[in-house]
């Protein structure tokens, strides 16, 4: 039995270092090298129409300019929005700067409002603040 | 925020300056110019944040640079409202087409294949079984559809045009580890792209009901939201890969989320246990209005996962512990039960709830919160405080009453779904303010 258990020890162990020299390094031999040609997951983006800015001012002196507010806290007007209406005041006197929250959430479109700017003549205006 | 400067700029011919913090900004002059708006608008970049500081350091907001230019931010200012356009900014039409993805990508080394497929963006960052045709075309067996077949166009984030096909779904069900069988669910799921996103935690849930479920072997039992079968790992997977493939989802540069959820690693993958629901219990899918034998694919959205630390106690029913957890849920008015069989059964049981219905009903009359707690969560406050000002109630009144005053904050019953999932073993539950819509069939896919 012992004659046996002895063989059987001794075949297990030259099987494993058979396998051992033989298998991962030509297995990852072949691999690591081998060209594959798989399919692409890639998807094209199509790329957007372009639109043209409209012109700017040739100077902000005698303009009016609405400082809209979207509304990202949802409770109104953010200070720093008012902070630069006061700069505004301060360093560019001949500017009129009119501060407007716009209604709904801050993704909310405000169509009301944009046509009332181009109403009242708003030569420009600043739109903020998104985080 | 860019829609709006555009509306100016184009449909009134007013110059327009958008102001945003800088991934915002990044965002909007990069991804969102050339796939969504098409507009080059002049941004100019904040930094962050810009709530709840002193007017002091507001005033050093506008007297630093502009993220954008590098110019003193009010300069920036007036000079994008003044400078003349450059050519550039004079565009008009359809640009050139970009050139198409080729079906079969340069033949390569796997482990340079596994490299591309990274630096692409295509993957969880864990290595994916590369698509061969051979496995594709087995994947595609999954389904009748045919592999041309247009799924969605207006799949990217902000609805992008990104067309796709079914070949696509069996490609990224391959790089998943999908097994054919799962193609129908995987459809399903594609056709939800663009999932939710936000530059805030949210993270989505999967649920599928239905005699699928056991067809291929999903796990709605023993340790039924871990990491313990097949199905459910490798369809949570696949949901994460569609978000970066399909939706084109990139992190910092077609989306933005501060710190992400570890939920998005797997999406919450659940197989409802329906065969373990009391009687007059109804699976999801059927109080949604689908037949018990549809196979029919929910997905969630929402922020926490709220874990109810422990199994239920003799001198503390549930569903009070239930009430008393919606309080840190966002305050999105929805919330979702998940919740062992045990718990179920204790609840029909031992408190009389017939239905979930009934649960639902009674946690919307009793779950309530501080309307300043309330008021102070972002979501309800730059979602909701707007539509109180608009005039809809309850919103109105909870703008109007004290921050002590407790305030129903779960008023419709029928936000309030409950999943019954996993193996008995403790009476555990998890509590959520994920929210779904009616579902989706899986069957219209295999």
């Amino acid at each position: 039995m012992k004659r046996k258990s002895l063989l059987l020890r001794c075949l297990l162990a030259i099987a494993g270092l058979v396998l051992c020299s033989i298998g991962p390094s030509q297995a990852s031999g072949d691999t690591a090298s081998a060209k594959i040609t798989v399919m692409n997951p890639g998807i094209t983006d199509k790329l957007a129409e372009r639109i043209s800015l409209a012109p700017r001012l040739d100077a902000l002196e005698g303009k009016t300019i609405y400082i809209v507010d979207t509304n990202y806290e949802g409770f109104g007007r953010l200070p720093v929005l008012e902070e630069m209406q006061a700069w505004f005041a301060k360093n560019k006197p001949g500017v009129k700067t009119i501060l407007k929250l716009k209604s709904g959430n801050y993704v909310a479109d405000d169509p009301a409002l944009w046509k009332e700017i181009a109403a009242n003549k708003g030569s420009a205006a600043i739109i903020g603040v998104a985080g | 925020m860019s829609r709006f400067s555009q509306t100016l700029e184009k449909q009134y011919g007013i110059p327009t300056v958008p102001l945003a913090n800088e991934n915002v900004v990044s965002y909007g002059m990069n991804a969102h110019f050339k796939y969504n708006t098409g507009i080059p608008l002049r941004w100019v970049g904040v930094p962050y944040p810009f709530t709840g500081l002193s007017k002091e350091t507001l005033k050093t907001y506008l007297d630093g640079k502009d993220r954008v230019s590098g110019k003193p931010l009010m300069q920036a200012i007036v000079d994008n409202l003044t400078k003349p356009l450059t050519a550039e900014e004079k565009k008009t039409g359809i640009p050139p087409e970009s050139a198409p993805e080729p079906r079969f990508l340069p033949a390569d080394t796997e482990d340079n294949l596994q490299r591309l497929f990274k630096d692409k963006g295509w993957t969880d960052y864990n290595p994916v079984i590369l698509p061969t045709a051979v496995r594709v075309n087995a994947m595609l067996k999954g389904t009748s559809h045919k592999p041309d077949e247009l799924i969605k166009k207006d799949s990217g984030v902000f609805g992008t045009i990104r067309p796709f096909t079914v070949e696509k779904v069996a490609i990224i069900g391959v790089m998943a580890g999908a097994r054919p069988e799962y193609m129908p669910v995987l459809l399903a799921l594609s056709t939800q792209v663009p999932y939710m996103d936000s530059t805030t935690s949210n993270a989505s849930m999967l649920l599928i009901n239905g005699p699928i479920r056991k067809q291929i072997g999903m796990n709605s039992g023993e340790g039924a939201l871990g990491p313990n079968a097949e199905a459910n790992s490798v369809i949570g997977r696949a949901m994460t890969l569609m978000h970066s493939t399909l939706q084109g989802y990139q992190e910092g540069i077609t989306g933005f989320s501060s710190l992400s959820n570890p939920l998005r690693y797997n999406n919450v993958t659940i197989a409802e246990n329906e065969e373990a629901l009391p009687e007059g219990w109804k699976p999801i899918h059927v109080q949604m209005g689908h037949k018990p034998e549809a196979s029919v694919l929910s997905i969630f959205s929402g922020w926490n996962f709220v874990n109810c630390s422990g199994s239920v106690v003799e001198h503390y029913p549930p569903q009070l512990l239930m009430r008393d957890f919606t309080r840190v849920l966002a305050a999105t008015g929805a919330a979702t039960l998940i919740m062992d069989p045990s718990v179920a059964k204790l609840l029909k049981t031992a408190q009389g709830f017939q239905t979930k219905e009934a649960l639902s009903e009674w946690l919307s009359k009793n779950a309530e919160v501080p309307a300043g707690v309330y008021w102070a969560n972002s979501i309800a406050s730059g979602m909701m405080a707007p539509l109180g000002k608009q005039g809809l109630e309850p919103y109105v009144t909870w703008q109007k009453v004290s921050s002590d005053t407790l305030i129903k904050h779960l008023p419709n019953p029928k936000n309030i779904r409950t999943i019954v999932v996993g193996g008995s073993t403790a009476s555990v539950w998890f509590i959520t303010d994920f929210m779904t819509g009616q579902g989706v069939s899986i069957d219209a896919w295999k």
